[in-house]
């Protein structure tokens, strides 16, 4: 990975929306960044979110649509099936993977569509203000949550997505990773290579989940929010390769 | 394997509708089963698959309105099939595949409602295809068969009207029409033109060329009312270009009966029962529900002294007849929750009105 | 949470301005940056600091020292998220 320049082909050079110390910032260059290491910006497609990265598009060098919340891997698997040559990648935050899409989400790695999947964990919602998420810690508070995410009021525990589809056969390759810290975003960037590579050799559906920072809802600094991260969000979402039996279709 | 099909065959309407999205080029189908269009998608898994393209049991019918829409961004001809519940939840979809502009074909195999309601045909998704279905100011090209021979051309003609138009079409069949059995001659494929729409702004991988965008989002001011314009001015077209209409003795009927789709069958038999009564009857039938054939019906209209809508519902269709000929008096018969009047039936209702 | 300890637990190198010698230099695009110092927190030599002054956007931005002792680390440029950070290698590192 070049160390003196982070702008590469596939990422505009713009400025942001994003807020101070936000993690898509980091992980867009990221994506981009792999996508011309591995020189297939001209045969990818993303599929954008909703949420604060719903114009991710307006950042990224390679065609890219939109789709409606929850939906991406929906779109992602017609676009695959269609299209099986191109990589196709989805891009999606924790109500659009975990909550109204888990459905399409679960099914499009049962079937082991063979897509790279990448979950933007930052522990809330925070396009609309900063509701609860499936992912958000007990005791955090939230608009929806303002004493604390309590699971004995009804608020459930925080959802394991990398866990959960690992137990499928269809998804070959789980990691989870965090763009808190340099050396961690090295081995995210690691991680994103794999689950592109896995894709291009038909090796099954590639997840990579990524706990990001959010000041803004968090309320804290950039800095506090990366150490929340390191100090918290780790204990319940620990970090590694959760699977790798990248199965050959 | 399914020898290819090119002389008259006997078929049922959804598999009518299935072999000839085949035939018009379909790249990619995803539906799920509901009664009473599971003959489609199990016609679509079978043919689909012979011919090596993608076919796909969703995990629901949100899930594959969705994957259709994104084979439509891939460029490719897409449909996806359900019934009246099951419309319901892939109208967020069609509301993104219009905001998108983006080509698609819908099946629709009608059954009574509301809720789970029946298995039985109905017309009661009238106003939920016509008015847009979903969220926002858009509309669906709407075709609506009353037979298995017009459930196929129908259906070829969707696939270009949404090419040509960037807009999803609906086929609006009801379960009698998708259940019938009946002969299918699937030669008007020779007669009909291959315009092949270039479709420059797909997602197939920006290879020397600027990337491509697929959105329906716009936030910077003013944008977005730029291109509802847009949509307005398409729609303004496709209501001048895509009218359809057929007419049974209606040239000098003073007494007309509107029906679509299998009512149209039942009000096709009314009009001979009272023909035979010296009673200049007529039926007008709608194909194209959306854009409602106004300009048709105001001119066979002109002599008419009684006008009767029959319709399985409660009033749907009707206000579109009423829209079309204000001032006019327009009597309604409508059975609901999978009612059926009989020919008899109607001929009585129109003498009582006579 | 001590900045050393946290430093020390996540195996950084912390090294002193004066003693270091100059490997590369850094430059920031200063109206890019939103002020989140991340790469201020995360710089080695501890030679990039916030700004007295304000950028176009009316913020505190990330700026090197006078005494630029860069140790070419790249840190800066891995966490930035507005990709403000260009990193030049100035001397190869023999072994």
């Amino acid at each position: 990975m070049k160390k003196n320049s982070s702008v590469s082909a596939s990422l505009k050079d713009v400025e942001t929306h994003y807020c101070a110390g936000c993690g898509h910032g980091i992980i867009h260059r990221l994506v981009a960044q792999a996508i011309d290491d591995l020189g297939i910006r001209e045969q990818t497609v993303g599929i954008a979110p909703v949420g604060c990265a719903v114009i991710a598009y307006d950042y990224w060098n390679f065609d890219v649509s939109e789709a409606a919340h929850g939906r991406a891997l929906a779109v992602a698997t017609g676009i695959k099936r269609c299209q099986p040559k191109l990589t196709v990648f989805t891009y999606q935050g924790d109500g659009d993977l975990a909550s109204i899409g888990i459905a399409e989400t679960l099914h499009a790695a049962n079937r082991g569509e063979n897509l790279t999947c990448f979950f933007i964990n930052n522990a809330c919602y925070g396009m609309t203000g900063g509701q609860m998420a499936p992912t958000t810690i007990i005791g955090q508070k939230t608009t929806t949550t303002p004493w604390g995410r309590d699971p004995s009021a009804g608020d459930g525990w925080p959802l394991k997505v990398s866990e959960l589809l690992s137990n499928l056969k269809g998804v070959g390759f789980v990691a989870r990773g965090a763009v808190s810290s340099p050396q961690k975003v090295k081995q995210v960037s690691e991680y994103i290579k794999i689950a592109f590579t896995n894709q291009i050799k038909n090796k099954g559906f590639s997840l990579v989940e990524i706990l990001s920072p959010c000041p803004t809802i968090w309320r804290k600094t950039p800095v506090e929010s990366v150490k929340w991260i390191e100090m918290v969000m780790v204990q319940e979402f620990p970090l590694g390769i959760i699977k790798n039996n990248s199965i050959d279709l | 394997m399914l020898k290819e099909i090119n002389k008259k065959i006997l078929m049922s309407g959804n598999e009518a509708i299935g072999e000839a999205a085949v035939k018009a080029g379909c790249g990619f189908y995803a539906g799920y089963p509901i009664t009473p269009q599971n003959e489609l998608i199990a016609y679509m898994a079978r043919r689909m698959k012979e011919k090596n393209l993608p076919f796909v049991q969703a995990e629901s019918e949100l899930a594959a309105i969705n994957m259709v829409f994104g084979a439509a961004v891939s460029g490719i001809r897409a449909m996806t099939s359900s019934s009246s519940p099951g419309i319901s939840l892939k109208q967020e979809g069609i509301s993104y595949l219009a905001g998108c502009q983006l080509p698609a074909v819908i099946v629709n195999v009608m059954r009574a409602g509301p809720g789970l309601g029946n298995i039985t045909s109905a017309q009661s998704d009238y106003f939920q295809a016509t008015r847009g279905g979903g969220h926002g100011d858009y509309f669906t090209i709407v075709l609506a068969p009353w037979s298995a021979q017009e459930a196929a051309e129908v259906t070829d003609k969707a696939f270009d009207l949404a090419d040509y138009y960037r807009n999803p079409v609906l086929v609006l069949a009801d379960a009698i029409v998708g259940q019938m059995m009946e002969p299918v001659d699937f030669s008007y494929k020779n007669k009909s033109q291959k315009n092949i729409i270039s479709k420059c702004w797909a997602l197939n991988g920006a290879k020397n060329r600027p990337s491509n965008i697929i959105r329906s989002l716009f936030l910077k001011e003013g944008v977005l009312e730029q291109f509802n314009e847009k949509l307005r001015l398409k729609r303004l077209k496709i209501n001048k270009n895509e009218q359809r209409f057929s007419t049974y003795k209606a040239k000098d009927a003073e007494y007309l009966i509107i029906a679509y789709g299998s009512q149209a069958r039942i009000a096709f038999e009314a009009v001979d029962l009272l023909r035979m009564q010296n009673i200049n009857a007529g039926l007008f039938r709608p194909i194209s529900l959306w854009p409602y054939p106004e300009r048709g019906l105001k001119s066979v209209a002109k002599k008419t002294k009684k006008i009767l809508v029959v319709e399985q519902s409660l009033g749907q269709m009707v206000e579109d007849a009423r829209l079309s000929l204000p001032g006019e008096t327009i009597h309604f018969l409508g059975k609901a929750g999978g009612g059926i009047p009989s020919a008899a039936e109607i001929v009585r209702f129109f003498k009582k009105i006579k | 949470m001590d900045k050393d300890k946290f430093k020390k637990e996540n195996k950084m190198i912390d090294r002193k301005t004066k003693n270091t010698k100059q490997r590369a230099t850094v430059k920031i695009n200063k109206d890019r940056c939103k002020g989140c110092e991340l790469c201020i927190f995360y710089c080695s030599s501890g030679h990039l600091k916030l700004s007295s002054g304000l950028n176009i956007r009316g913020i505190k931005f990330a700026k090197t020292e006078k005494n630029n002792a860069c140790i070419g680390c790249g840190l800066c440029v891995l966490i930035c998220p507005d990709s403000c950070i260009v990193m030049k290698k100035t001397i190869s590192r023999k072994r």
